[in-house]
Order: C-alpha cells, then sequence, then structure tokens
C-alpha cells in the first residue's frame, strides 16, 4: 500500500462525488472532462513523487470491445429506426397486446430479452432496442396515467441489459470470472441470469414504489403512430435482427458480435434503401465518451496503486474489525456499485484476485468449499450489473439521454435493485453446483419457477391482477427460454 | 439496370468502406506462414529419471539433455488419477519439496484419458495435493510415478495436426498411458499422411522431424 | 459555458479521441489488427496451466509495448533466474507478492530458492508459454493468440532458459 496509490485512490473518489454530487457544475466541466482531468493528476503525481510512469500499461485497462459494441448497437438501431424496424416491432407488440396476454407480457418479455439473448456487452441490445423500450414504455404510462411507469420500463430494460453481459457465453463478464476462477465455462450462467430476473422486478418496484415520485422526465410523449402503412422491409429488419440473434446465441459462431451487427446493418441498408444520415441519426456521444474517460482514469489508477490500496484497505478491515472475512466479503461483492464503473470489466481484472483470496479465507473460516464461487459468481454479476447504474458513461445514461432526465436519478433504483438481486444469484449457486453446465430437472424447473414469479410481479407493478395470464405467460417463456439457449 | 437503380447509394458506399478495411487488416497484418517437411515424425524415449527420497524433498535425476525444460513430475493415486506438477529442470535435476502443490488432475478410461482438471486459479489452489506425499505413497503402495515430457492432455498440438488432415477418428497418433504411468504418442507409420504438422506444431520436442521420406 | 471552459472541455474530448486512435494506431503497428476485436473475457485464461493470462499479450500488442506486466501465475523457477529475467518481475515468495529485487535485497531469500511468478511482462510471459495452444482454442473468437506470442518472443527473446526453444 503505497501513499501514492492512497492519495491517487483519494483523489479519483473526491473528483468523481464532486461531479456527481454536483459541486462542480456540468456546465463547467463535463463529467468526461473532470475525469480526464482526474487521471491526468494521477499521472502527474506518478511522474512527480513515483518511479517512471509506465504509459503502455494505461492501456491496458481499457477494453474496446464495449466501445465498439455500442457504436455498432447504435448504428443499427439507426438502421432499424429509419427502415422502420420499430414501427414493424410496435405493430407486431400491438398485435400481442390485443390478444389475451395484453401488456404485461410484452413488458416481461422486452426487459428480460437482454439477458435471454445473453450478448457479450449489454450496450449490442440496449442501444437497438430502446426505441422499442420507450414505445412501450410510453403506451403504457399514457395507459395508466402514470409517467413512472415508462422510466419502469426503460430502466428495468437497461439495467437487464448491462448486467446481461455476466451470463454470455460469447465472451461475457461471466467468462471473465469463471476464466480467471478456473470454473467450468458457463458456470455461473444460469444463476446470474436468475439474480438479472430479480434485480430487473427489483429495480422496476422500487421506481413504482419510491423513486418514482421525485422523477422529473423532460421528454414529450411521442406523437401518434403513423396511420401508413408498414412497409413490408419494416417487419423483414426486424425479423432478420430477431433471428440473427437467436441464430448468434444459439451457436455462438466465432466471428466478433460488432461484425455480425455492421454486417446486418449493411444488409437493412440495401432493403430499405437507407443513408448515412439514417445510420449517425442513432448515435449518442456521451455515453461513449463517458466510457473512454472512465477507462483512461482506470488505466492511471492501475498505475498509480490505486486498486492495489482499495484491496489492501479491504483486507485490513477483514482482519481488524468485527466485520471479519465473512463480512468484508460481502462488502467485497458489492464493491462494484459504490465504485460504479462505465464497464464492470475495469473494476473486475484488478479485483478478481482479491475476490478469490477473500472466497477461500470465507471456505477456510466457514467449511462451506463453494465460497469462493458463490463469492464469485455474485460479485461478476454485481460487477456485470454496475454498468446500469453508473454515471460514467454507463447504459443507464442512454435511457437518461432518451427521457431527458437530468442528475442521473436512475442510478439509486438500478443499485439498489442489483443490491436486493444479486443474493438470488448467490442463492442458486450451491444448487447448481460448479460441474460442467449439463441438464438438470430441478434447476430447470427452479428457473421456470422463477420466471413465474417475476411474470406475476411485473403483473402487480404495472397495475394488472396477479393472475394475469399475460405476466405469467411471459415470466414462464423467459425462464423456458434461459433453461433452452 | 434497375435494380441496380434501386440499391441505395448509401449501402454500396458503407459497403465498400468495409471491404477496403478488411483488405487494409489483411495486408496490414504480419504474415504468418508455417513450413511443414512432408516427412515421417519421430519421438523421444520415455524419460529415465531417478529418485531420490530425503524428509522433506524428493531429488529427481534426469539426463543432461532435458536441462531447463519444463516437464510433468507425476504420481498416480489410489483412485487411478495422475497428480502432476510442472518443474523446471535445473542442472539435470528436479526438487519436489513438501509443500509443492499439483498443477493437474488427470483422468483416465483404460489407457486413455477421460478428463482433466488444473487445480491452480490465479495464485490460490482448487485442491491442496501435496507433491511431496503423492510421490511418496506412490512409491510406498507401488503405484507409478515418474516424469513426462510430452504436455498431453494439456497440449493437443499433434492430434490437431492429425486431425486436420485426416477426416475420421482413425488417426496414425493416439495418446495412451504407458506402462511407466506417463501419457505417451503412440504412433501407427502405416497410416501417416506425412503432413509434418505433429512435429512442426510439438512445443516440447516430444515428436521431431526424421528428415527422411523413408522415416528412419 | 464560457469560452475558456468550453475550450478546456473540447480539449479533454479531443484527449478522449486521441486516445482511442493511439490504441488502434498500436494495433495496426503491432501487425496484429485482429486484437481489435477481443472481448476480453478471460475465457482463455483457464486453460493455462501456467497461470498466464493470454489476454495480456492482445494488452501488449493495443498498448504498443511488449514490456506491460500480465499475469502469470504459476511458472516455478529459481529467484536467481527471475532477477535477471526482471528484477521488477512480480513473485510469491515466503507467501509475499513482491519484485524479485525486494526478495532478494528486502527478504533475504536465497538466489537458489524457488519462487512462483505473479506478474511479468508480457514478452517475457511470452518466452515463458509452452505455446500448446490451449488458450487459442479457449478462445470464444478463436483469435490467434499464438501468432501474438510468436511475435513477442520474437522480438526480443528472454533468456534461453526459460524457453523451449533450444
Amino acid at each position: 500500500m503505497t501513499v501514492l496509490g492512497s492519495i491517487s485512490l483519494l483523489l479519483f473518489l473526491s473528483a468523481l462525488i464532486a461531479a456527481l454530487r454536483g459541486w462542480i457544475p456540468q456546465r463547467v466541466l463535463t463529467l468526461q472532462s473532470v475525469l480526464v482531468l482526474a487521471a491526468l493528476a494521477v499521472l502527474m503525481l506518478r511522474v512527480l513523487f513515483g518511479p517512471p510512469v509506465p504509459w503502455a500499461q494505461v492501456f491496458t485497462a481499457t477494453s474496446l470491445h464495449p466501445i465498439t459494441s455500442t457504436i455498432a448497437g447504435f448504428l443499427f438501431a439507426g438502421a432499424l429506426q429509419a427502415a422502420g424496424g420499430f414501427q414493424a416491432a410496435g405493430s407486431l407488440v400491438a398485435r400481442v397486446t390485443n390478444t389475451p396476454l395484453g401488456l404485461p407480457f410484452a413488458i416481461v418479455l422486452l426487459v428480460n430479452f437482454p439477458t435471454v439473448f445473453a450478448m457479450p456487452c449489454g450496450r449490442i441490445l440496449a442501444a437497438p432496442l430502446m426505441p422499442l423500450a420507450l414505445m412501450l414504455g410510453f403506451e403504457v404510462a399514457r395507459l395508466h396515467r402514470d409517467k413512472a411507469m415508462t422510466a419502469m420500463v426503460v430502466f428495468g430494460f437497461l439495467v437487464n441489459a448491462g448486467a446481461s453481459c455476466a451470463p454470455s457465453l460469447i465472451g461475457g463478464l461471466g467468462l471473465l470470472g469463471e476464466g480467471m476462477g478456473r470454473f467450468p465455462m458457463g458456470t455461473f450462467s444460469k444463476p446470474n441470469q436468475m439474480g438479472i430476473l430479480a434485480i430487473t422486478v427489483a429495480t422496476m418496484a422500487l421506481i413504482r414504489l419510491h423513486y418514482g415520485r421525485s422523477l422529473n422526465m423532460r421528454a414529450e410523449d411521442p406523437p401518434a403512430a403513423d396511420s401508413r402503412p408498414i412497409p413490408e422491409s419494416a417487419y423483414l429488419s426486424f425479423i432478420l435482427f430477431i433471428a440473427v440473434l437467436i441464430v448468434v446465441v444459439a451457436i455462438r459462431p466465432p466471428i466478433p458480435i460488432q461484425t455480425i451487427l455492421v454486417l446486418m446493418t449493411v444488409v437493412v441498408m440495401f432493403v430499405a434503401r437507407l443513408s448515412f444520415r439514417d445510420l449517425l441519426s442513432g448515435i449518442m456521444l456521451h455515453p461513449l465518451s463517458a466510457l473512454v474517460a472512465g477507462y483512461i482514469v482506470a488505466g492511471a489508477l492501475l498505475t498509480a496503486g490505486g486498486f492495489e490500496v482499495l484491496q489492501a484497505v479491504l483486507v485490513m478491515i477483514a482482519e481488524h474489525t468485527v466485520l471479519g472475512y465473512i463480512g468484508v466479503s460481502v462488502l467485497v461483492v458489492f464493491l462494484p456499485l459504490f465504485l460504479a464503473m462505465p464497464c464492470g470489466r475495469i473494476i473486475s481484472v484488478s479485483l478478481i484476485p482479491g475476490v478469490l483470496m477473500f472466497g477461500g479465507r470465507v471456505a477456510e473460516v466457514s467449511g462451506f468449499a463453494l465460497a469462493p464461487a458463490v463469492l464469485l459468481s455474485s460479485f461478476v454479476l454485481s460487477s456485470a450489473a454496475s454498468c446500469g447504474p453508473s454515471p460514467l458513461g454507463g447504459v443507464g445514461n442512454i435511457g437518461e439521454g432518451r427521457l431527458r432526465i437530468r442528475g442521473f436519478w436512475s442510478s439509486r433504483p438500478q443499485a439498489l435493485g442489483i443490491f436486493l438481486g444479486v443474493p438470488l444469484a448467490a442463492l442458486l449457486v450451491p444448487l447448481r453446483g460448479v460441474e460442467p453446465p449439463a441438464f438438470d430437472p430441478v434447476f430447470a424447473l427452479t428457473m421456470l419457477a422463477i420466471g413465474a414469479t417475476v411474470g406475476v410481479l411485473t403483473n402487480i407493478l404495472f397495475g394488472s391482477r396477479p393472475w394475469h395470464v399475460g405476466g405469467i405467460a411471459g415470466g414462464l417463456l423467459v425462464g423456458g427460454l434461459t433453461v433452452v439457449l | 439496370m434497375q435494380v441496380c437503380l434501386m440499391i441505395s447509394k448509401s449501402a454500396l458506399k458503407v459497403s465498400l468502406i468495409l471491404l477496403g478495411l478488411t483488405v487494409a487488416a489483411f495486408i496490414v497484418q504480419k504474415s504468418f506462414r508455417e513450413e511443414f517437411p512432408g516427412n515421417y515424425p519421430k519421438f523421444a524415449r520415455p524419460v529415465d529419471a531417478n529418485f531420490e527420497f530425503f524428509n522433506r524433498q524428493v531429488r529427481i535425476a534426469v539426463p543432461d539433455e532435458l536441462n531447463d525444460f519444463r516437464v510433468f513430475v507425476f504420481a498416480h493415486d489410489s483412485r487411478g488419477h495422475m497428480q502432476a506438477i510442472i518443474k523446471q529442470v535445473v542442472d539435470g535435476t528436479i526438487e519436489v519439496r513438501e509443500g509443492d502443490y499439483a498443477d493437474i488432475d488427470v483422468r483416465f478410461d483404460g489407457s486413455q484419458v477421460a478428463g482433466f482438471e488444473i487445480l491452480k486459479r490465479m495464485d490460490n489452489y482448487t485442491r491442496e495435493t501435496d507433491m511431496f506425499n503423492a510421490l511418496k505413497e506412490a512409491r510406498v503402495n507401488g503405484r507409478q510415478a515418474g516424469i513426462q515430457r510430452c504436455l498431453y492432455p494439456l497440449c493437443t498440438r499433434c492430434i490437431e495436426g492429425c486431425r486436420s488432415v485426416i477426416s475420421g477418428g482413425d488417426l496414425p497418433l493416439e495418446m495412451h498411458r504407458g506402462p511407466d504411468g506417463a501419457i505417451q504418442p503412440v504412433y501407427s507409420k502405416g497410416k501417416c499422411p506425412r503432413c509434418g504438422k505433429c512435429f512442426v506444431w510439438c512445443p516440447v520436442n516430444v515428436i521431431t522431424n526424421t528428415k527422411s521420406l523413408l522415416g528412419k | 459555458m464560457k469560452r475558456t471552459l468550453i475550450k478546456l472541455n473540447t480539449t479533454m474530448m479531443v484527449v478522449l479521441v486521441l486516445f482511442l486512435l493511439a490504441i488502434v494506431a498500436n494495433a495496426l503497428a503491432s501487425r496484429q489488427p485482429w486484437v481489435l476485436f477481443c472481448y476480453k473475457c478471460k475465457a482463455c485464461n483457464s486453460s493455462c496451466i501456467l497461470g498466464i493470462d493470454p489476454q495480456g499479450f492482445v494488452d501488449a500488442a493495443l498498448a504498443g509495448d511488449p514490456h506491460v506486466y500480465i499475469y502469470a501465475t504459476n511458472v516455478k523457477l529459481q529467484l536467481s533466474k527471475a532477477a535477471a529475467i526482471d528484477p521488477d518481475m512480480i513473485v510469491t515468495a515466503a507467501g509475499k507478492k513482491v519484485s524479485a529485487r525486494a526478495a532478494l535485497d528486502e527478504l533475504h531469500i536465497s538466489p537458489a530458492t524457488e519462487v512462483v511468478t505473479y506478474q511479468v511482462q508480457a514478452r517475457h510471459a511470452a518466452g515463458f508459454c509452452f505455446r500448446c495452444g490451449a488458450c487459442e482454442r479457449a478462445c470464444v473468437l478463436g483469435l490467434p493468440l499464438l501468432r501474438e506470442i510468436s511475435q513477442l518472443r520474437g522480438k526480443e527473446p528472454v533468456d534461453a532458459s526459460v524457453s523451449h526453444d533450444q
């Protein structure tokens, strides 16, 4: 634990809190500028007081993958929007809502869609499906005359998308935990999917029951739907999108998902005869630039030993306070929420060795051999989901931008939702075991039961009867798909 | 002509840009060409090792030609599993001390490998199997223990080479547990297509080039 | 926003863009543009018996520097050899994670003692690597990691004693 590391960590935390609390107003310095300046200050300290700066090490904290995924997602969203794909999707949803399944079915399916078709970065689905979430959110809000319901759908969907990189077997954050912890690939996937269902419903419940009251949303209701007939190319584009997603999740081709999205964008451009401008209309720079700024500051902290200090402090607390290793382990699991980075990979790579060490100690103290697996899977889920509430360009920012909400309002309900949902994943890890994934009928039934429960809760939250067939059928479908895929 | 006009110009431009980027990436990429001489392979003999047991360590003498190599030191346990640790040969000697834990646990089905588990995760072990004790127990109970130079089942490059040129499962190269307990390649010269991949890809020189079309 | 602040904020945005461009330029300069696709999921990590984090090789290419430190948590070697290769290499010695130099000078551990590496430079990790290809097989994208490893070994060969290329 070095003085330089401690000062760097304090500097970063002070800058972050000052920006988030509005002590440094956004009209003076944007969050991105604050972060870059903090990174420069940390590096300057290292130049002045530490050994020579390993400049290249600053780059190693950066993951290009979430950045390129976001860009590819935005481009595809732009193409799909211009091609009328969302109108087509909206019309399909309208057809579903006119059946006895109703809106609850559509909501359960949409908000949990990213977890069912888990992509290596939540932004891949968050960007292109955002217009659909908005459409559904405004529709349900209009029906119930409650604007908070828009936020419930949008942030339920976004927290689900943010966390969905945890269970992804195509290169998600879960693989990072399994890889570093040397657990069989896919060990944490199903428990984490169930945890995400709980996180999603908890976030929506928190907005409905408490945070909705303080919602200040400046986005206008969307104009009435265009009465012109939807072209066939619009349906084709949307169906192509869904079909490719199913194929990608089912067969996991060794092709970067960004490449697939860009190729799909080109196909949609051909089919719907789109222009460049149509593509660019979907791009939002703020989450992208904040993400890069987050990586820069993380790289600077890495070189200054900030994360080592954090780990040393945790060990010290474990050894010298009543919390002990078990208490601090809980703290470690939720640490990504307190230090919510724009991408969970930043903090995961730095802290997983510590998590494994804590897991080992807890196993020794408690005699519970699966403690490292439980702790690691919970940490991974918490890290992955933390990009939802992260004000540093997290996936939640996309929703705040679209709904024109200021002051990072969505961070708290999302963070609390994660806090409530992660324990479910932790409970399911011992049930699932740490053997290579195989079909387990008991676990499959548990997943279906959790799906149905989520459906019932969604029914209640959106003002339907608890036993409304739509929510329950949607929940069962989500549970079933997570079992199958 | 009409079809061409119907296609979006922007889409065409984007396609061309993507094509250009792909070509540029291929040009930039460092060329990576491997040459495979069309000869038969030859195989290193099992390692002769001399075990000397002390109170808290085992000293294993191996031929000097293995100096600086990393090899498996293995011992079979009561379940028939092979416990192995990777050690470096220093001055013709390998030392396994008390507290040196096994790196890998290999399961067998007959003489063939049924699966394996790497036992170290980051800087912790999933299961701590003391190799010193494992070697001692193997000696006391008359179980196999020794040195394995081939990295199978971690490394399967020779088999992959075979599979890349031969369809079906009838490969000239198979891996079996030998009479000394070590896993070693079993070779059928008659089936060998002399593709040369096995010895080019073998990272530990267990398989080398005979430099002869006749394999002598 | 005042003009000065606009300039400052714009400069910071330019820094962000340049940072990204530098990463892309490094990947191209390393002549391994495929590293740009890496998901950094570490699926490769669990396959390496030497505890080497193969994604670190990707990091080295993205950073344009083979000297970046990466995890290699299970390479056993003599402390004197570790110090000769890189005195700043982090090793686990006497239950502590310290640099090889500190293990010798501060903890006074015998140079002949066998230590286990923890973090080493990417080029040295490439030297330790068996090149068994387990990481390539584990990669969800099937990225050609062995090419980058070969390049790192070729660029600055490590102490021959830790390599198998004899």
